[in-house]
């Protein structure tokens, strides 16, 4: 019989949407799930957990954990693990969660599957799909080990809408010591407000025929609550982070809504935003790759398109 | 000091890949290079040999005999010496039996500092360098940007989902790179030459004391069932004329056919 362990992910100080999504996916499945959360001071969101059908949450709310590290985070999930007896652990397939993943099956002498966009249980059979060679294809994998560790994209199920937070069954799990050998001993770009771009309904990116807009595509980005992305030559560029880079190497995404402003649409920028819902292309390249994976495509120069979009779409969402 | 890289000769993802009906990938023609996060790890080995006296740089490729060729170019970029791990069913060990492999030959050598890709660019899984880590108790760092080799660790930045971190390692250590780490040179005419006569070492993936049941699909957690050709997005709409009628166009179908905005 199959029990799910989720492996809560914290965005800005709430469960984000991913996690939701799997404890919808694990009753869907008609599935027993758990669930465990680490960090400081997230005990409280223990409530929100179970209002989602975690039927107990394990709980390492210690300063030790405040950060990500992956030897100590994994240590904790496999704790999780062992006293919940779940035999198949999901995570957010983030850069966060792709390491910690494999981490944990490593302790756990358990297969893993990273970026999966599918998950079927069969009883105890668990195959998975993801895509592979910058999404030219994708592979179906089986599980042959007992316990399975699954990093998901976002849209596995419908999360739960109108939930309420009920009392967990909470199970406290202590925090391993530091370990000198690994330590974090900075943050150095902080965090911004914005929704992160693996969250994010809509996610508008910028190609180097948008770089000079970036300003403006921040705005709008705000105004509309979505979250901005680049393609590698502008992030090389410095005009924006190396951590909202979209591609095969950086960040995968798949929006509701993705606007590629500016992209010409390279293989390993499609291979990080070709799942995405919808895709509005604005290029002046009529020829431009990114019109092949447009649903709506806009030929014209992004100086003149973005104020027709940032004067529809603000008014459209405010 | 002793630096040993991983590489993988993979599928260029570049060109057309296409899916037989068995649910194997079409390989005739396929053209094959060295994944892009790996070739960053050769680059920055041989900036740290260049910037340092006694730098030993090893690189260990699994893989066909066609590997051979994206050994020969990593020599040709500077490493010293290699290993080539003779397995023409590579495709379907796991990242568990990849990291077992590996493992198995860091048994049989010294070293300070092992690199790995953080992915390689035909799976795209990001697995092997984690387990690895976990197979010899290594401080292992995943998707690092910088890299800093000091003489009792390593201090590198990792790229997290929203910050960056700085990650202390104590040697020997595991660093997994992204290739946003540099920027790799082109062989040089003499790094060509001199390639021809470094030591390359061939050995079976069971030389190091590993039995056959523990490689390959026997041995792996995970197996490919088949490939798959992506299911294709449906033909989109393509604008052209007057931006501001054509923009207003495609802001009114996102509100009335994708109904993403608007509702």
């Amino acid at each position: 019989m199959a029990k799910i362990l989720v492996v809560a992910d914290v965005e800005k100080g709430n469960v984000s949407k991913s996690t939701l999504e799997q404890l919808a996916f694990a009753k869907k499945s008609v599935v027993p799930a758990d669930a465990v959360i680490v960090g400081k001071g997230v005990g409280s969101l223990a409530d929100v957990l179970a209002g989602h059908g975690a039927e107990k949450v394990f709980v390492c709310d210690n300063s030790n954990v405040e950060s990500f590290l992956n030897v100590s985070w994994s240590a904790v999930i496999v704790e999780a693990q062992k006293q919940s007896g779940a035999d198949i652990i999901l995570i957010k397939a983030s850069e966060l969660g792709k390491t910690l993943a494999p981490k944990v099956a490593g302790k756990l002498h358990a297969g893993v599957a990273n970026d999966c966009i599918k998950v079927m249980i069969d009883g105890d059979a668990v195959t998975v799909t993801r895509p592979a060679m910058a999404t030219k294809v994708q592979e179906i994998l089986k599980f042959k080990s007992p316990v399975k560790v699954i990093s998901v994209k976002s849209g596995l199920a419908d999360m739960d809408t109108g939930v309420r937070p009920k009392a967990a069954n909470k199970i406290n799990i202590a925090a391993p010591a530091r370990d000198p050998k690994n330590m974090l001993m900075e943050i150095l770009v902080n965090k911004t407000k914005r929704i992160d771009l693996g969250d994010a309904k809509i996610v508008v990116s910028i190609g180097r025929g948008a770089q000079k807009n970036v300003d403006d595509i921040n705005k709008l980005a705000d105004s509309i609550g979505a979250a901005v992305g680049a393609t590698r030559p502008v992030i090389d560029a410095g005009v924006l982070p190396y951590n909202l880079q979209v591609g095969q190497t950086g960040r995968k995404v798949n929006p509701d809504l993705y606007i590629a402003l500016g992209i010409s649409g390279s293989i390993l920028h499609l291979a990080g935003m070709k799942e995405s819902k919808w895709i509005v292309a604005v290029n002046k390249d009529p020829q431009a790759p990114i019109f092949a994976v447009a649903d709506y495509g806009i030929v014209g120069d992004v100086n003149a398109v973005l104020p027709v979009l940032m004067d529809n779409l603000v008014r459209l969402f405010n | 000091m002793k630096i040993v890289i991983f590489i993988k000769q993979v599928v260029n993802v570049d060109q057309k890949i296409r899916v037989k009906e068995n649910g194997k990938i079409r390989e005739n023609g396929l053209e094959y290079v060295i994944s892009a996060c790996d070739e960053c790890a050769i680059e920055e080995a041989i900036r740290i040999k260049e910037k340092n006296k006694d730098v030993e740089v090893t690189l260990v490729c699994m893989g066909p005999a066609r590997a051979k060729k994206a050994i020969r170019k990593g020599l040709s970029l500077g490493a010293d010496n290699a290993i080539h791990l003779l397995n023409r069913a590579y495709n379907s060990n796991d990242a568990t039996v990849n990291a077992r492999i590996f493992a198995s030959v860091l048994k049989t050598i010294s070293y300070d500092v092992v690199f790995l890709g953080k992915q390689a660019q035909d799976t795209d899984m990001q697995a092997t360098a984690e387990i690895l880590s976990e197979m010899l108790g290594l401080p292992m760092a995943s998707n690092c940007i910088k890299v800093d080799i000091q003489a009792d660790k390593a201090v590198v930045h990792r790229q997290a989902d929203r910050h960056l971190e700085l990650i202390e390692l104590g040697k020997p250590c595991i660093i997994s790179v992204n290739n946003d780490l540099n920027n790799p040179r082109f062989p040089s005419i003499k790094g060509i030459i001199t390639a021809r006569i470094k030591p390359v070492v061939t050995n079976k993936p069971t030389d190091f004391g590993l039995g056959e049941d523990q490689i390959g699909k026997a041995g792996s957690l995970v197996e490919r069932v088949k490939y798959e050709t992506p299911p294709a997005r449906a033909a989109g709409k393509k604008f052209e004329g007057d931006v501001v009628e054509i923009t207003n166009k495609v802001i009114e179908l996102l509100s009335t056919e994708a109904k993403v905005i608007g509702q």
